[in-house]
């Protein structure tokens, strides 16, 4: 018999779908204000209940810490987005109440990916969460090039659930079982099926060799949605990554830890490398965020002598930056429409202050500058990989980073003290300057208030 | 006998309609052979006794997709010429892949028994009783998220296809049922001999 306890989140996520489906239809504006609370409600109910939830399953307890942790923040993420979504939506007239249904589509996925115990639920819910990622980037129908994110997106992806589908099938072959505690004893067709179903979820983290899809999809799709992108199913994915690394004990295997090492060393260069030439600030946001892959799979890969804390650290700083980065750009606007170019941020400065500062906040902490939680995050996935014994995957990391601080400052440099081309007008969002004026202080002041977000990682993992 | 008889039959065929896939000329042909291959993938499920995969296989694969797949070939007009000029550069790497599957599939035959216990499946019960059994009980989670998967995509595809136009006349129901005989109905009383004025 199945144990309804558990799946209580999924099914109040998917209880606010039908809400939001139903109610759409009469009234189109409040979805976003039900969808808000609903989510708020939810994350009440996970701090206060969530590991109540897992207590009759065998789960140990640092999954069900995990399972409730990264729930909670995709939950918050979403009141995030939700709220900061509205008004670009209506700037580019796309206003529809679908596109909150798409979120929620996404979220669910996103919950039942990071939750499942087998590999057959996880292909359901990473082709959930995709299939809506897919909509997402081809929502502006009438323009050409989102058409174009869309169907790239949705080719090449459909291609990596194939890989995806076929390594499972492999392993069902060997073990007889989709579950992920029956694997221990590997075989070389068990390698295999896990090595194709690996490749598929660094397509879906988009890390470096898998990552031909991110610049164009990121540039094609709408603003809001590249900021949806980069941001909570990709943490989703990393999670289910880490349970996949953790729960099967890749590290303890040499081939497959020879393509986590190599996938890692390769992001790392290619998103620094890609970068310095580009012009259009999503794409430059694209090949930054796959540079950050490589981070985390070194994180995800130096478990072991520290906590799971790092890695969470890490992904939750860089959640908070990108949400940052993208509540700014979608507050700017030039006279013919959205500003894509990096040249159009010249002289920020003389536009707007809270928007110019809040950027050098975010870059500077992307670029890992001391005074900014980017730091910290930064250093403890080193120290954490050091101590592992990853000596030259870390050097690596530490010379990316150098660079990709060269196109983070030049971004800085021509914000502050170049003239602007362009005439950049102020969108006057309320909302997203709340979002990116706090986000800005909480990457500041970590410095000086650690205990917080410290306690948060700390404790749940205890 | 005539078990192994049919199935090097049908798989014979099977592979002889999918060559032809590939190198028809025309590609309304091609999806005609491509329905072919279906049928025999169909029977070949049969054989070892999944009949309904192979019936799934024969209603969904022939009677959807494969017809719609042929409208879609129908109504757009390729360039049949343009398509095999490509084909030629892809050769090497199709080759490459395809020996690593044949290398694959030939290891695990060989080398390998999987773990998987057909005999227990197949002697039990029927195979439709089988899925039946799992289908709401173990697979039940499973089972109702792919509903909800496709609930996704019936909404994605009316959001891509639909356009909204505001020029196009619509009919409102509401405007309809409130309209009372005053705002549609002059009643005139009309004198003899003077017919109606206008006003």
């Amino acid at each position: 018999m199945i144990n309804f306890y558990q799946f209580i989140p999924e099914i109040f996520i998917l209880a606010l779908i039908l809400l939001t489906l139903c109610f759409g239809l009469f009234n189109k504006d409040r979805s976003i204000a039900i969808n808000a609370v609903g989510f708020f409600i939810l994350t009440l109910i996970l701090i206060n209940f969530g590991k109540d939830f897992y207590i009759s399953t065998d789960l140990s307890l640092n999954t069900i810490n995990l399972f409730v942790l990264s729930k909670i923040i995709l939950s918050i993420g979403s009141i995030v987005f939700i709220l900061l979504s509205k008004r670009p939506l209506k700037n580019e007239n796309l206003y529809r109440y679908e596109y909150i249904l798409f979120i929620l589509f996404a979220i669910l996925g996103s919950f039942v990916l990071i939750s499942s115990d087998n590999f057959l639920t996880a292909f359901i819910g990473l082709e959930l969460q995709s299939l809506s990622l897919y909509l997402m980037a081809a929502f502006n129908t009438k323009n050409l090039k989102s058409n174009e994110a869309g169907i790239k997106y949705f080719s090449l992806g459909a291609l990596s659930s194939g890989f995806l589908l076929f390594g499972i099938s492999m392993i069902y072959y060997d073990t007889g079982s989709f579950y992920m505690q029956n694997l221990n004893n590997f075989t070389t067709i068990s390698e295999i099926g896990l090595s194709l179903v690996l490749i598929s979820l660094f397509f879906k983290v988009s890390a470096a060799p898998f990552h031909i899809w991110t610049p164009d999809v990121y540039e094609g799709s709408p603003t809001i949605s590249t900021l949806f992108f980069a941001s909570l199913p990709k943490f989703a994915s990393l999670i289910f990554l880490f349970r996949v690394y953790q729960e099967l004990n890749i590290s303890g295997i040499q081939s497959l830890n020879y393509i986590f090492q190599i996938v890692c060393a390769i992001s790392l260069l290619v998103g620094v490398y890609g970068a310095i030439t580009q012009k259009v600030i999503k794409r430059l946001l694209a090949f930054s965020s796959i540079n950050h892959i490589g981070f985390m799979l070194l994180g995800i890969m130096s478990y072991q002598f520290m906590s799971e804390g790092t890695l969470f650290f890490y992904l939750i700083i860089y959640l908070i930056t990108t949400f940052g980065i993208f509540a700014v750009l979608l507050n700017l606007r030039t006279v013919d429409g959205e500003f894509t170019k990096i040249s159009q941020l010249n002289g920020l400065r003389f536009t707007s202050n809270s928007k110019s500062i809040s950027m050098l906040v975010f870059f500077f902490s992307l670029a890992g500058i001391p005074p900014f939680a980017g730091f910290f995050a930064k250093f403890f996935i080193l120290s954490a990989s050091i101590t592992d014994g990853f000596f030259f995957l870390s050097i690596v990391a530490v010379l990316s980073s150098v660079i990709a601080a060269f196109y983070y400052l030049t971004i800085i440099k021509n914000m502050f003290f170049n003239k602007s081309e362009i005439e950049l007008l102020d969108d006057n969002n309320k909302i997203g300057k709340v979002i990116f004026i706090s986000f800005g202080l909480i990457i500041t002041l970590f410095f000086f208030y650690p205990d917080p977000l410290i306690n948060l990682v700390d404790n749940l993992f205890k | 006998m005539f078990l192994v008889g049919s199935f090097f039959l049908f798989a014979a065929f099977l592979i002889t309609t999918c060559i032809f896939v590939i190198f028809s000329k025309n590609p309304v042909n091609s999806v005609l052979f491509l329905v072919l291959a279906f049928l025999n993938s169909t029977f070949l499920f049969i054989l070892i006794g999944a009949e309904f995969v192979g019936i799934i296989l024969a209603i969904v694969y022939i009677g959807a997709v494969a017809i719609l797949f042929l409208f879609v070939v129908m109504m757009l007009d390729i360039q049949i010429t343009t398509l095999m000029y490509n084909i030629k550069r892809y050769v090497p790497l199709a080759l490459l892949f395809a020996g690593i599957i044949l290398a694959e599939i030939i290891y695990l035959t060989v080398f390998k028994t999987s773990k998987v216990n057909i005999d227990t499946f197949i002697r039990s019960k029927n195979n439709t009783e089988q899925i039946g059994d799992v289908l709401y009980t173990k697979y039940f989670i499973d089972f109702q998220l792919s509903g909800i998967v496709l609930l996704l995509a019936m909404i994605g595809a009316i959001v891509l296809t639909h356009v909204y136009r505001p020029t196009i006349k619509r009919q409102n129901i509401d405007s309809q049922n409130s309209t009372t005989a005053k705002d549609r109905v002059q009643l005139v009383k009309i004198k003899p001999g003077e017919g109606i004025k206008d006003d």
